[in-house]
Order: C-alpha cells, then structure tokens, then sequence
C-alpha cells in the first residue's frame, strides 16, 4: 500500500529552523506535508479514523510544543513518527475506539454486495487481527508494513536496538499468520 | 546462520541482511522445503495485510492544517533564547571540564619543576601567606589549604593534584548522568 508521497526533503530542514523560530506558517507547511502519513500512523494504531485525525492533529501541537528539543542532525520525519505512535497509545488508553467498519475502503461499492461483504468482512479480520497485537509488536509492525521504515529507522524511531524490531516484528508476523491463515488459505 | 530461517526470515524478505547472510539463506531455502513454505507464508500475510486501508473519508487538508494552527500556544522568544542558551552550555560543559584538566595537569607539571629547584617552596610558602583570601577562613581551613597548596599553584602536592582531578571526574560522570536523565525525560515528555 502506497500512502501519498510528498516531497519533504529539499525544503524541510529550512522549515524545520523556521518553524523552530516561531514561524507558524513553516510549522504548517509540515502539516500539509506529512498530515497523511501521520493519520495513517495513528490509523493502524488505533483502528478509528475519526480518533485517528483527532489524535494526529494532538500529536502536531505536542510536536510544536516540543520543536526546541529536536536535533537537526536527526530525521524529523522519525522523530514525528516517535510522537504520533506514543500519542496513538496514549488515546487508545483513553478511549476505546469504536468500530469503524463504515471507513473501510471497499473494492467495487455498489456492484456486487457479495464481493462487498466478503471484502468488508476481511478487512475487518484484518484490522481486529492487527490491532490485537500488544502495543509494542504494533508499533514496530505498522512502521514497517504500512510506512516502509527500515529496521534502522524503526529503531530510531522507537529509541529501540535493531535486535528488538526483529523479534517485535518476527512475533507480530508469526501471531498475525497464526490467526490470519484461514484468510490466507482462502485466497 | 545456523538451522532454519525462523529467526531470519523476516530480515530476508525485507532485505535487511547482509550479502553474506542472504546468500547462506538462499542456499539454505534451496534445499529446504520447509522454509519455502514460510516465506510464501510471509509474502502472503504482507499482501493480505494490505486489506487494512488507510484512512478515509478525511476532512480536507486545508482544515485539517487550520485546525491545528489554531490550537498552537505561542512560542516566547525569551524562553527560546534561554532554551539555547542552556543548551549550548550544556553541551560545552565537557569542554569547560577538559579545560579545567588540562589546567590542572599543567599547574602539577609547573609545581613538580619547581620542586627540584632549591629554595623555591621556601620562597613561594613566604609568598602564600601575603595571598588574599587565607585571612577570612578559620584557622584550620586555611591551614589545610595551605597544606593541599590551593593558595599557592606552583606549590601544589600530589594530593592536590588528585584531588582535582576526582573533582572534574565526579563532575564529568554528573554530566553524563544528567545527560541521561534529560534525555529519558525527554522521551517520556514526547509521549
């Protein structure tokens, strides 16, 4: 799955230092830039895309609010990640997420409700899988399946050794094909 | 790489090992058949995971972006200014500390030269008295000073010299465990 590509690398650290000065104007233009990626972050944290936005958008102002501390030297795409995965577990403590199987995206809406509802129900297998999975497997899991971070990245990203995200993700993966392969072997 | 590919399986398929490495395990999936079958396993979950979508139905950008700036607190430029100013104090401070060594490695240097000239300790213990700064301490502190030579440099001893040195240690290892508490503070904060 390909989220949208924005092309973040010429101009960001000038808006990174601008934005570190004060500049309103910068900071938003690197909400513009990484809005989707960060929602789907906390998206595949928390299964509920209204929470989802909610949570995105608490996880900018903590990012403003905390600007003075990032290190140019370091990615600030991680770094936002870093903050978008600890703000997604902290509203998925707060609140329960309510089922949103309304959002699903469907294959062909409208022409074959058969199809429809097999695909519905699929993907909600998908997510009720992916979501059951303890917090940390997740974490490292959607960074890699869904945001295609390095193993490298990951561990910066989560202040964790490399040797860590292999076993979260070996363990994610071995638990999700555990309770996925009736799925697996149906397709 | 020993055995099977359990361990490593999800390394390869991400193409995380090394050259070495995927060779052994491209030998080892030649011949084994078992292993064959995870990896078509794994490349079957990844595209099967796909069926959890991104996001959607979101409100539009432009919003999305508005609504955030308008929860921003203004940033006080004071406090800006202070937060760089501490931090690039906190960051010389190792500096300042190997300065302070390298001061007090040359005062014990210079003490130790003039050791050997005859009547030198003479003439600098009938200096130190006449110093400032003995007269307002009790007899017993001042006389300690002067037996570690604090108010004499060039009439530092070895204690003195030790001494100093454990003073910038312990100050060096306080640094590195603030260092460690800010920044584990720092962590937590971001969550």
């Amino acid at each position: 799955m390909k989220v949208l590509e924005v092309d973040t690398t010429a101009d960001e650290t000038g808006l990174v230092s601008k934005a570190q000065a004060g500049d309103r104007e910068a900071f938003g233009e690197l909400v513009r830039c990484y809005r989707v990626r960060v929602i789907n972050v906390v998206y595949h944290m928390c299964g509920d895309a209204n929470l989802a936005e909610d949570a995105a958008q608490e996880a900018f102002i903590r990012a403003w609010q905390h600007l003075l501390d990032f290190q140019p030297h370091s990615s600030f795409r991680n770094w936002l990640y870093r903050i978008a995965v600890n703000t997604a577990l902290d509203i998925s403590r707060r609140e329960r997420p309510d089922v949103d199987v309304e959002s699903l995206e469907l294959a062909s809406p409208g022409e074959n409700i058969e199809a429809d509802l097999e695909q519905r129900e699929r993907s909600r297998q998908i997510r009720q899988a992916v979501l059951g999975l303890p917090q940390a497997s997740r974490g490292v899991l959607i960074l890699r399946e869904y945001e295609g971070l390095s193993y490298r990245e990951i561990a910066e990203t989560l202040d964790i050794s490399i040797g860590t995200v292999m076993s979260r993700l070996n363990y994610a993966r071995t638990r999700l094909a555990e309770i996925l392969r009736p799925l697996m072997e149906g397709r | 790489m020993n055995g099977h590919l359990e361990a490593w399986i999800d390394a390869y398929l991400d193409g995380e090992l090394s050259i070495t490495l995927k060779r052994q395990a491209d030998a080892h999936l030649a011949r084994c058949q078992s292993c064959r079958d995870l990896v078509a396993e794994r490349k079957n979950l990844t595209a099967l995971l796909q069926g959890f979508p991104p996001a959607s139905g979101l409100k539009p950008g432009a919003r999305f972006v508005a609504e955030v700036e308008l929860q921003l607190k203004p940033r006080r430029e004071a406090a800006r200014l202070r937060s760089q100013v501490m931090y690039l104090s906190w960051q010389f401070f190792p500096v300042v500390l190997l300065l302070a060594l390298a001061f007090v490695q040359t005062v014990s240097t210079l003490s130790s030269i003039v050791g050997v000239i005859p009547g030198a300790n003479q003439i600098l213990a009938n200096r130190a008295t006449l110093l400032p700064g003995s007269p307002i301490l009790s007899i017993e502190v001042s006389d300690l000073f002067n037996i570690l030579g604090v108010f004499n440099p060039l009439g530092w001893n070895l204690f003195t010299g030790i001494a100093a040195v454990l003073v910038i240690s312990l100050a060096y290892v306080s640094w590195l465990a603030g260092w460690w508490v800010l920044n584990r503070r720092l962590a937590a904060s971001l969550g």
